[in-house]
């Protein structure tokens, strides 16, 4: 079958997406007080509920999937549809005009970071048997990389993986790992040699999270939930076919995952928080706060509008570029920073239009419901690299400028 | 005036940490008796109510020692009542720093000067929200009357500047030790965290704005007998405080990385009474915006009057 025009594809979407979902009520427009007024990017909700979410993810993708949008730039061999990005363009920008459930905790890690990294580095065999679950949503992978002495010196890791025979067996723990608790895949960032510089040592793994072994224990953030894990992997056996690139090369694996991460972390834009840090949100609250007159609050509001759209636009064109099949450079680090900055300044012109009312439960539409963003902000700070750490790769790799000194 | 010396000073601290960790049974007044606090007090007011309060913010103890001391400025002969602190949520009629079992009255300031109503004929709710960890109660449905008390509620809300500034700075002070040593212990890249420049640059400028919020407590102190300049000097003190713990507490939590944000570690802690505390009697938003207005209007300052009214 040939290329379908972007008119036929759109005509196509527009009819799936007819059949399986219902068109947004209204067309962005907000109504302030009216509506769920949850304003999160971390889940906090009770693990039903949040189970429930999940599901709701994984059936939706499916649909995609079996509809052919669920990887629409994808090979064909893993069940893409080996169209352009022009095509993705069009069936995303359709598909936002839909009431569709939010596919992060699939699409975020697992099919914008790990994917990339599977198809560039791992065995065509183990693509067959992983990708297709991945792209129809029966399987969530997460990113086994930090551990408590491999934070932003992530080369500096030390679980230990040993050759057996066909096998490696893999020990150590990993930390702050997003999505473990959802998730059937990992990947995994190994010690193989510790008698040659740090980046020469490393090769990475897929797991099947489901192994014997492996131990997933949930830590709480100060916004409340727990999205993020310790994970123990305990003589854990590993298959030499699950191995991504070659023995001790896993470094240059881990940059393919990293710099998909940056492109990836902004790309997806707000996530859960998308709706209400939007544009019709933020001017509804100016509106009901009765800050709109007040000048100082003008501008920052004004200044958030325009630093959101330059950022869409950059991180859209990224995030693109990567679906495609190139890696980002490292100026997608400039992303990264523009994604944190903005939420993070979105949150503190909702508290300086709220007031101090976003400090205390008193039940007020749309006021207290601001903190859990406000609290979860610094996370953007700090996760997906640093900020310290993106300035640095800015400086370093895309200035030119000479390394600090050891 | 700083009587206490540097020797002494570290003494009646340590004393401090050790009551705001006692936790047996006994309660606070009796462990600051025990102390001879009234006594330092007598002896040092500035020193004594700085260092309480100080101390009291590192612990991130939730007390009504506050009260005392606000109480104690409005009219000494009235210590034991609570105090309705000015509302800075939408709902209720103000703010308590804890539930009025062991008290009688309690003071409330409004627009022409304080009045004493019956403690148990108020309504409460634990103000819950951001700071889950605080005693605090909101006092919900109407006030019930009561009688006109004498005293300078403008006086009293300045000394009560005073010390939640102290509290501030503590609360910050705690926030930056600890955000010392994490940096120091953790290595990344073969060394201590804290030798990268972009890490250690945010720990001096939290150290920065202690100080300087450090110091407009001092000068406010300098002024504290003078009923002119003393309002408008607390309140720059606590506006300073205020946007101290914002600038102290977003870096300490950035330089922990991820152990910042864990529930696992103590840091939120300082992250949620800090932000609290900045609300308590004006956040330096509100300070420096109604500083401002009367700056420009030529009006004496009667902060409480205009923060009251303007909450919606």
């Amino acid at each position: 079958m040939s290329t379908p025009s972007l008119a036929d594809f759109a005509d196509e979407a527009r009819a799936f997406l007819d059949a399986h979902a219902t068109p947004r009520a209204s067309d962005g427009a907000v109504v302030w007080g009216e509506g769920p007024d949850r304003v999160t990017y971390f889940s906090d909700e009770p693990f039903e509920v949040e189970q429930a979410n999940v599901q709701a993810a994984r059936d939706w993708q499916r649909t995609r999937f079996e509809n052919g949008f669920g990887w629409i730039t994808g090979p064909k061999q893993y069940g893409g549809r080996e169209l352009s990005i022009a095509h993705d363009l069009v069936y995303d920008g359709l598909e936002a005009g839909y009431d569709v459930p939010d596919t992060g905790v699939i699409s975020l890690i697992g099919l914008g970071m790990i994917a990339p990294t599977m198809l560039a580095h791992a065995r065509p065999e183990i693509n067959e048997q992983y990708l297709p679950a991945m792209f129809r949503g029966d399987a969530i992978a997460c990113q086994l990389f930090s551990e408590p002495n491999a934070g932003s010196d992530l080369a500096n890791v030390q679980t230990k993986a040993v050759r057996d025979g066909d096998d490696w067996v893999l020990n150590g723990q990993k930390v702050w790992t997003s999505g473990a608790q959802h998730a059937q895949l990992g990947m995994a960032v190994c010690r193989t040699n510790t008698s040659v510089p740090k980046h020469k040592g490393i090769t990475t793994f897929l797991i099947d999270m489901s192994w014997e072994g492996v131990d997933v224990r949930p830590l709480r953030q100060m916004s409340g939930g727990a999205e993020f894990n310790e994970v123990y992997l305990d003589d854990v056996r590993v298959p030499d076919t699950h191995r991504m690139g070659e023995v001790d090369d896993g470094w240059r694996v881990t940059m393919t995952t990293l710099l998909n991460e940056r492109a990836s972390v902004g790309g997806e834009g707000a996530g859960p928080a998308t709706r209400p840090t939007s544009r019709a949100n933020l001017l509804a609250m100016l509106k009901a706060t009765g800050r709109d007159t007040d000048g100082g609050v003008r501008r920052d509001f004004a200044r958030v509008i325009a630093d959101q759209a330059a950022t869409e636009y950059l991180t859209s064109q990224m995030m693109r570029r990567a679906r495609a099949g190139d890696l980002p450079g490292p100026e997608a680090s400039v992303g990264k920073l523009m994604f944190g900055q903005n939420l993070t300044r979105i949150a503190h012109l909702a508290a300086e239009m709220t007031g101090p009312r976003m400090l205390a439960d008193t039940g007020d539409w749309g006021t207290f419901s601001w903190n859990e963003l406000l609290l979860g902000t610094p996370a953007f700070r700090i996760l997906g690299g640093t900020e310290e750490i993106m300035k640095n790769i800015l400086g370093e790799r895309v200035l030119g400028l000479p390394k600090e000194p050891a | 005036m700083t009587v206490l010396d540097t020797e002494a000073r570290a003494a009646v601290a340590e004393s401090l940490r050790d009551v705001f960790a006692d936790d047996s049974a006994r309660d606070l007044a009796a462990r600051l008796d025990e102390l001879g606090w009234d006594e330092v007090v007598n002896e040092d007011p500035e020193t004594a109510t700085t260092m309480l309060f100080i101390e009291q913010g590192r612990a991130l103890a939730s007390t009504s020692l506050l009260d005392d001391v606000v109480v104690g400025a409005l009219d000494p002969a009235l210590t034991g009542h609570g105090v309705l602190y000015p509302s800075f949520t939408s709902v209720g009629a103000g703010v308590l720093l804890g539930p009025v079992d062991d008290l009688e009255r309690v003071l409330v300031p409004d627009a022409r000067g304080v009045r004493s109503v019956p403690a148990a004929a108020l309504e409460l709710r634990p103000l819950g929200g951001f700071d889950r960890h605080s005693a605090w109660q909101v006092v919900v449905g109407a006030l019930p009357d009561g009688e006109r008390v004498a005293g300078d509620w403008v006086a009293a809300e300045a000394a009560g500047r005073r010390a939640v500034s102290a509290e501030i700075i503590g609360v910050c002070r705690a926030a930056l030790d600890l955000a010392v040593q994490y940096t120091r212990d953790r290595r990344q890249y073969g060394r201590p965290l804290g030798s990268f420049q972009a890490v250690r640059h945010q720990l001096a400028e939290s150290y920065a704005a202690i100080e300087a919020a450090a110091s407009a407590l001092s000068a406010a102190w300098t002024v504290s007998a003078d009923p002119a300049l003393a309002p408008w000097a607390a309140r720059s003190a606590k506006a300073k405080a205020g946007s101290a713990q914002d600038v102290v507490l977003r870096r300490t939590v950035q330089v922990l990385g991820a152990m910042g944000l864990t529930e696992e570690g103590p840091m939120h802690r300082f992250v949620e009474r800090g932000a609290t505390l900045d609300q308590l009697l004006g956040s330096h938003g509100q300070l420096v915006e109604q500083t401002g207005r009367d700056l420009l209007t030529g009006t004496p300052a009667h902060p409480v009057v205009q923060i009251w009214e303007d909450t919606p």
